[in-house]
């Protein structure tokens, strides 16, 4: 049954939620809440609210995330279809139709109500840094050095580092440098990408009218 | 301690270093409450696949799953994901360069994705919107929503320009100097968004705007797909680059470190910025239209674009190996427990990367042809 459904669905899948959900759901989206958790204190000059609380958030939305994902790529191969509203079927129908993936559909409600503790907890901390109370000292922005020539500094805090030239100048960077030129081809490359697929639309039109199905 | 509180805590700033620090609390705020809405409905979907329909309860605020979907997609990946990085990546490079960046534009920026938002919030909310964070024709919402859209298209454009102005006036100073990183990859990112903002644009000034209006009676539904995937396919590194600016240019100082190449995270973003462009369609597999070629050649590209984030994995892994065994990390894996998993802005990232060695290899799983023909429609 799972596999004729497949078939069916085959358009849209949950596998692609899953993806997405860790990649800018946890990768871009985790990444941010780090940065937040210094920049707070840095742009308000008050300090984190609670740092045991922002580790906690940040370990709910990894583990709940990893559950999701793992529950929604496991049901995609089931067939589930995605963007459905399948818990609008009654129970029955719901059990016969999706009964061989409970297991993973289950794992992907468990992993959403371990995300609703992870951000109940992040933002306790995010909105409760904007009250707290005043550090002596900003924190700076915290730009990396790197091995080799270039590097980055901060002048922030009053104090100004003061920018040098790089001293061992990379080939590889110096030939980076013409943004100007990589925009073109990259321009170039999109217009050779898509000139040809817009091409035969432009000669068979379709003309649909709007359809309102909610 | 208690002798230099009877003084401001705060050092005095100059304004000018104020007002930036007012206006990118203000990006933060804005997009972390995006967040806020979209997370809190995101677990509503997650026990709908569970078999339980929440959306009962929720009746006056939330009519459908679809809706709920809706806002969620939207928030999450459009609201939270531009304010966050039009601010950031404005925000970070002033701060580098020491300059200040073009208050007005930056202003701009915000008031003009602020004002989308409000918009989008209005169209979304009251049911007419549901069209799900794709906005495919011939699904047609309130033209609140399509020119909420517009705005903050328009708006999350705006960076770039204040970027090429540091970073030129900059280089007047330093004749022949190469761009400090954290400028660099920041515009590298707008010139990538420069680029690939074109399809939405295109897709809502000419076709769903007029068409929401009721200018047009029509719309061509394959057009729009299209170009809205020139943008959509490109708008995932647009989520990416910016914490991949925190990766390279941030995070190995937070850990005590140092980054071990310059030149491979300027060549990253250079390679995100060629190979992220062309390889939109191959969200469109199913659509009539494109030939076993155009496949073959989309897939092809499509998995070039695994080269920079495999680049990403070894350089800033060894960033991270550096720095633990410095920490007196010890073994196969002693360096990775010996980072400081105790500061809460550390332990965010390296898990962040963490789940993200899955999504990349995931990435590459859904992008080979045929897995591409049963899961990539709609994104």
């Amino acid at each position: 049954m799972a596999v004729g459904s497949l078939t069916t669905w085959s358009t849209t899948r949950p596998e692609l939620p899953g993806h997405f959900h860790i990649t800018v759901g946890t990768a871009s989206a985790m990444t941010f809440m780090g940065v937040a958790f210094w920049m707070m204190p840095h742009l308000t000059g008050r300090q984190l609210l609670s740092r045991r609380l922002a580790l906690a958030s940040v370990w709910l939305w990894f583990g709940g995330m990893s559950v999701f994902a793992l529950g929604m790529h496991w049901s995609g191969l089931y067939g589930v279809p995605r963007r459905a509203w399948v818990s609008f079927l009654p129970q029955s129908v719901y059990d016969r139709v999706y009964g061989d993936a409970h297991l993973p559909l289950t794992l992907v409600a468990i992993g959403g109500v371990v995300l609703w503790l992870a951000t109940i907890a992040f933002y306790i901390v995010f909105l409760g840094s904007l009250l707290t109370r005043r550090l002596p000292k900003t924190e700076s922005i915290p730009f990396a050095q790197a091995f080799g020539g270039r590097e980055s500094y901060s002048i922030d805090d009053g104090e100004t580092a003061g920018i040098v030239s790089c001293h061992a100048r990379s080939s590889l960077a110096s030939v980076l440098e013409h943004l100007g030129v990589l925009t073109a081809i990259t321009a170039a490359a999109t217009a050779a990408a898509y000139i040809p697929i817009f091409w035969p639309f432009l000669h068979n039109v379709t003309q649909a009218t709007g359809w309102k199905v909610w | 301690m208690s002798a230099t509180t009877a003084q401001p805590a705060a050092l005095p700033l100059p304004d000018s270093l104020a007002s930036q620090r007012r206006v990118m609390l203000a990006y933060l705020v804005w997009g972390f409450s995006a967040l806020m809405i979209g997370a809190a409905i995101g677990p509503l979907q997650a026990l709908n696949y569970g078999g339980f329909n929440a959306y009962h309860w929720l009746r006056p605020v939330l009519q459908t799953y679809y809706q709920g979907l809706t806002i969620h997609g939207v928030l999450n990946a459009y609201i939270f994901t531009f304010f966050i990085t039009c601010g950031l990546l404005v925000y970070l490079p002033a701060r580098e360069l020491g300059l200040a960046p073009n208050m007005l534009l930056w202003r701009l920026c915000f008031g003009l994705m602020a004002a989308g938002t409000v918009l989008l919030l209005y169209a979304m909310f009251d049911n007419s919107s549901s069209v799900l964070w794709t906005f495919y024709p011939p699904l047609k919402g309130s033209p609140w929503f399509y020119l909420g859209m517009t705005l903050v298209v328009i708006g999350s454009l705006l960076p770039l320009p204040i970027l090429l102005d540091l970073r030129s006036r900059w280089k007047a100073l330093r004749p022949g100097a190469l761009t400090p990183l954290v400028t660099y990859m920041s515009t590298t990112t707008m010139l990538m968004w420069f680029l690939a903002g074109g399809g939405a644009f295109i897709e809502l000034v000419f076709q769903l705007d007029p068409w929401s209006l009721g200018l047009t009676d029509t719309v061509d539904p394959i057009v729009a797909r299209t170009l809205f995937w020139w943008t959509g396919h490109p708008i995932v590194y647009f989520w990416l680059m910016p914490a991949y600016v925190s990766w390279y240019g941030l995070l190995p100082k937070q850990i005590g470190g140092k980054l071990v190449s310059d030149p491979m995270a300027r060549l990253t973003f250079a390679l995100l910025l060629v190979f992220s462009l062309p390889v939109g369609s191959h969200h469109q597999f199913q659509d009539p239209g494109f030939s076993p070629i155009w496949r073959g050649i989309l897939t092809a590209l499509t998995l070039s674009v695994a080269l920079p984030s495999l680049i990403t994995a070894f350089t800033i892994g060894l960033s991270l190996e550096f720095t633990g065994r410095l920490r007196g990390g010890r073994g196969l894996f002693g360096w990775f427990t010996a980072l400081p998993w105790r500061n809460p802005s550390v332990a965010a990232q390296v898990l962040a990367m963490l789940t993200f060695i899955f999504g990349g290899a995931g990435g590459i799983v859904n992008g080979s042809w045929q897995l591409d023909n049963l899961v990539h429609n709609t994104t």
